[in-house]
């Protein structure tokens, strides 16, 4: 199930809200993980079994994780477990087609692809519960005696299917007591409001554009249509997915959850090394602690540390998706980290911040054009059109009436790429509340809710990209 | 994460709460309690209804996306997202949507994109068709609104011009086809301050429709239409470019139709083997579909005769789109008999066998520039 559907917000969402408040502060953990299983098994029930199995390994390795009570040995085996677990079903669920077409062309052997539908959000919650047990194995968090409690952590539906990836030691509070305010839950609505309207609103919308360009005759694309419709994925991509962790921690705070913010404004960079502080922040954060710092991060030399960042950037790039240009992708952010870190970085500062925003931006949107392409021939013939050996004519008619049509779009597209407009009701709140929150406030969310709706309804552009993670 | 925006009064916590609980609490209970509809008229198609739940549909995944359809199709006040969804395109600068511009003064017009091989392809059937046939083949096409009203298209639209295709046509087109382009009696129709289309329908108007007949007639050395037809005019026509990209701020069109009540007509449904005996259903009128009033839309083959035409004249085929619709009353008042046929849905009865079974003596084809470039039947004229 999405959020952005139908039956999420009007027949779940309603249904949960209402036995979450109605049930009693005991079993209200339970509502969430039962109704979160049943989000889950939506659509694939059978892998509401592989959800079962792995909260259970995560349940039970968590447990002899534990150094001071089983000795170090014993929770080393334990954590091993877990990361041999959690990587291992990612390896047969997302990874093995890709294995195997490889040995395939590479050995010439034929080999039956295994074909298996990637289960949702497996990306997520295998990060999700090998961070559990290896902080329980570091002794930063205690073991969750409760299943339940640790189902609830790791089957939570918001942050589900899309993340933002929530470290136990972030909730563990308030996975055993948590309390309604109506602050946080006011805050979760403007929140939900927002992240629904980032996705159905803008997210789709542009993207309408990109696959417009994309299912173009040849005769009408152009030079500069190449870079629109990169400009359409750049802004699709963002919107899509921060929109989504908006949604998520809306409704986490509607739950009385506080999960940590995922998107900082990464299009306002002005170098490669910040975009990645403001961007996905929960999975570099991952990334950072469980694998960087593990491999001696800086502490062992420059030589082991740029190993070490490109070891890291090759991984993030291929937990993307299992394909050759999401590990491309991961190598081209190492790549360029290094050159910041290593020779760039002193005249970035010192450029004026125009020319650096300009930059990053650039890196960043041919970034997405190697993201955006997981067919090689397609993904050359961009770029060649891009960069002018398309052969196509730099400019088209169709290419104006496109910018024409997506124009006022694009505007708000940049403006929601800053925090101009957060800025803007933090200012207005400080001058005049009264009608900033009885007035402007709830008349925008109530606009974004329905224009949403209406969006949604219209069976417009749906597609969410971050499935296939 | 706490900042200050946090800070809320607690008017203003209940106050946003509230909107969100009576948001989802209205649409649920709008989408759940409502008696569920079987069809959109404005969408002009079937919706999908409760999935039935049983175990297996529900492991096989079919229950899920069935009951996504239904709650998709059957939310609360549909239609008016449907139309609260272009507005806010429209108002946003998307004068494009659906392959339909919002152009100048209401009217709606549907994109042209010229399809050379097709159009060439069609040509050559209708070529092989009359050159083989060995009688007076004549061909009314007729141009879209796009063409006509090129000046009502919305700044910056691209569009292919269907004055090309009608020359590429002409050029194509076998001697055997005396080719009349309805393009000229249109314009002038329109100097003269007659719509020629309608702005929300991608068909012409009654009046055009008559106008071109008036025109052909006389090119054949018949006399045009008299004064016997009466005019009667419906309001409130949303037509097919509306139900395309539906928006609250559309004006609609009147449909307009003429009549002959001095005249007895019996149209004969040959595949459907019934009758009628009046070229408009009148049921239409107050459907959404006005158009499909004329003959109650289209079928495969017809067979229309009029008691006031006179005898011992000639039998005429038309071989049609849509557009013909609204002319054949006209035709089976000068002819004395018409047959009817639309290659969509007539695919197996050789068209050269119906000529000589019937004893026609002359085929008339009435096509619009659109159908010309994109229909891919005129193979069923073999």
């Amino acid at each position: 199930m999405v959020f952005s559907s139908m039956v999420f917000l009007f027949a779940f969402l309603p249904a949960v809200l209402v036995l979450y408040f109605i049930a009693p502060k005991k079993l209200k953990n339970t509502v969430l993980f039962v109704t979160s299983l049943f989000f889950y098994a939506w659509g694939e029930p059978k892998y509401i079994l592989l959800m079962l199995a792995s909260i259970t390994a995560a349940y039970v390795t968590g447990i002899f994780a534990d150094k001071q009570k089983y000795g170090k040995s014993k929770a080393f085996a334990a954590t091993l477990a877990a990361v041999i677990w959690n990587i291992g079903l990612l390896a047969i669920f997302k990874y093995s087609d890709f294995f195997v077409t490889n040995v395939n062309s590479l050995f010439g052997a034929q080999i039956k692809l295994p074909g298996l539908a990637l289960p949702i959000g497996i990306s997520f919650y295998s990060f999700q519960s090998l961070s559990y047990v290896i902080d329980v194995y570091r002794g930063e968090v205690k073991p969750q005696k409760n299943f339940i409690t640790l189902g609830t952590y790791v089957a939570l539906f918001p942050q589900l299917v899309a993340g933002p990836i929530v470290r136990y030691i972030d909730i563990e509070k308030q996975l055993g007591e948590r309390s309604f305010s109506a602050d946080q839950f006011a805050a979760g609505v403007k929140r939900f409001a927002v992240g629904l309207a980032k996705k159905a609103l803008l997210a789709n919308n542009i993207y309408a554009l990109f696959n417009e360009i994309a299912a173009a005759d040849s005769s009408q694309l152009s030079v500069a249509a190449a870079w629109i419709s990169a400009l359409a994925y750049t802004f699709q991509i963002y919107f899509d997915f921060s929109g989504y962790s908006d949604m998520a921690i809306g409704l986490g705070k509607m739950f009385g959850f506080d999960f940590l913010e995922n998107f900082n404004y990464p299009y306002i960079s002005k170098s490669i090394t910040e975009f990645w502080r403001r961007w996905h922040m929960s999975l570099s954060g991952w990334f950072r602690d469980y694998v960087y710092i593990p491999l001696g991060g800086n502490r062992k030399g420059r030589v082991r540390q740029c190993v070490n960042i490109m070891i890291v950037w090759c991984l993030t790039g291929f937990w993307h998706g299992a394909n050759w240009n999401f590990i491309l992708w991961g190598l081209y952010f190492g790549v360029l980290l290094l050159i910041e870190k290593l020779l760039l970085k002193k005249v970035l500062d010192k450029l004026p911040a125009a020319v650096s925003h300009i930059y990053a931006l650039l890196l960043i949107v041919i970034g997405w054009g190697i993201f955006a392409y997981e067919d090689t021939a397609q993904l050359t013939a961009n770029f060649k059109n891009m960069f002018g050996f398309g052969g196509l004519p730099l400019w088209s008619a169709q290419t104006g009436m496109w910018l024409m049509q997506y124009l006022p779009l694009i505007a708000v597209l940049v403006l929601g790429s800053t925090p101009v407009i957060k800025q803007l009701g933090a200012y207005l709140n400080e001058k005049c509340p009264r009608v900033y929150q009885l007035a402007l406030e709830p008349v925008s969310v109530a606009a974004m809710l329905i224009a949403s709706t209406a969006y949604l309804a219209s069976g417009s552009f749906n597609p969410f990209l971050y499935f296939r993670f | 994460m706490k900042n200050k925006e946090n800070k809320r009064s607690k008017a203003s916590c209940i106050l946003l709460s509230a909107i969100f609980i009576g948001y989802v609490a209205a649409y649920t209970l709008g989408t759940f309690l409502i008696k569920d509809r079987d069809f959109s008229e404005m969408e002009n198609r079937t919706l999908a209804q409760k999935p039935e739940l049983t175990t297996e549909k529900v492991f096989s995944g079919e229950f899920e996306s069935g009951f996504e359809s239904y709650m998709s199709d059957q939310i609360f006040v549909k239609d008016a997202m449907m139309s609260l969804k272009t507005c806010c395109d429209y108002f946003s600068g998307k004068t494009y949507q659906n392959g339909v511009y919002f152009g100048k003064d209401g009217f709606m017009l549907q994109r042209y994109t010229q399809n050379t091989a097709q159009v060439e392809k069609n040509i050559s059937y209708i070529n092989t068709f009359a050159d083989k046939l060995g009688k007076p083949v004549d061909f009314i096409l007729a141009p879209n609104a796009i063409d006509l009203n090129a000046d009502k298209l919305p700044a910056g639209a691209v569009t292919d011009d269907q004055d090309e295709t009608i020359a590429l046509v002409q050029s194509k087109l076998s001697q055997n086809v005396t080719l009349f382009s309805a393009r000229d009696t249109l314009a002038d129709l329109q100097k003269q301050g007659v719509q020629a289309y309608y702005r929300t329908d991608h068909h012409w108007t009654s009046s055009a429709a008559r106008a071109v007949c008036d025109a052909w007639l006389n090119t054949i050395g018949y006399a045009g239409t008299g004064d016997e037809y009466e005019y009667r005019a419906v309001p409130d026509f949303y037509g097919t470019l509306y139900s395309k990209a539906p928006a609250s701020f559309v004006k609609p069109d009147t449909f307009g139709y003429f009549t002959n009540k001095s005249a007895k007509y019996t149209v004969k449904y040959e595949k459907e083997n019934k009758f009628a005996y009046d070229i408009t259903d009148t049921s239409y009128l107050t459907k959404k579909d006005k158009y499909a009033s004329y003959l109650g839309g289209n079928f495969a083959q017809l067979k229309i005769t009029s008691d006031s035409a006179e005898r011992g004249k000639e039998k005429i085929l038309v071989l049609k789109d849509s557009y013909a619709n609204s002319m054949v009353q006209y035709l089976a008042d000068k002819f004395d008999e018409v047959y009817m046929v639309d290659l969509r849905y007539s695919h197996f009865d050789a068209v050269s066998e119906m000529v000589e079974k019937y004893g026609i003596d002359r085929v008339l084809l009435v096509y619009n520039v659109d159908f010309i470039n994109e229909d891919t039947n005129f193979i069923w004229l073999e």
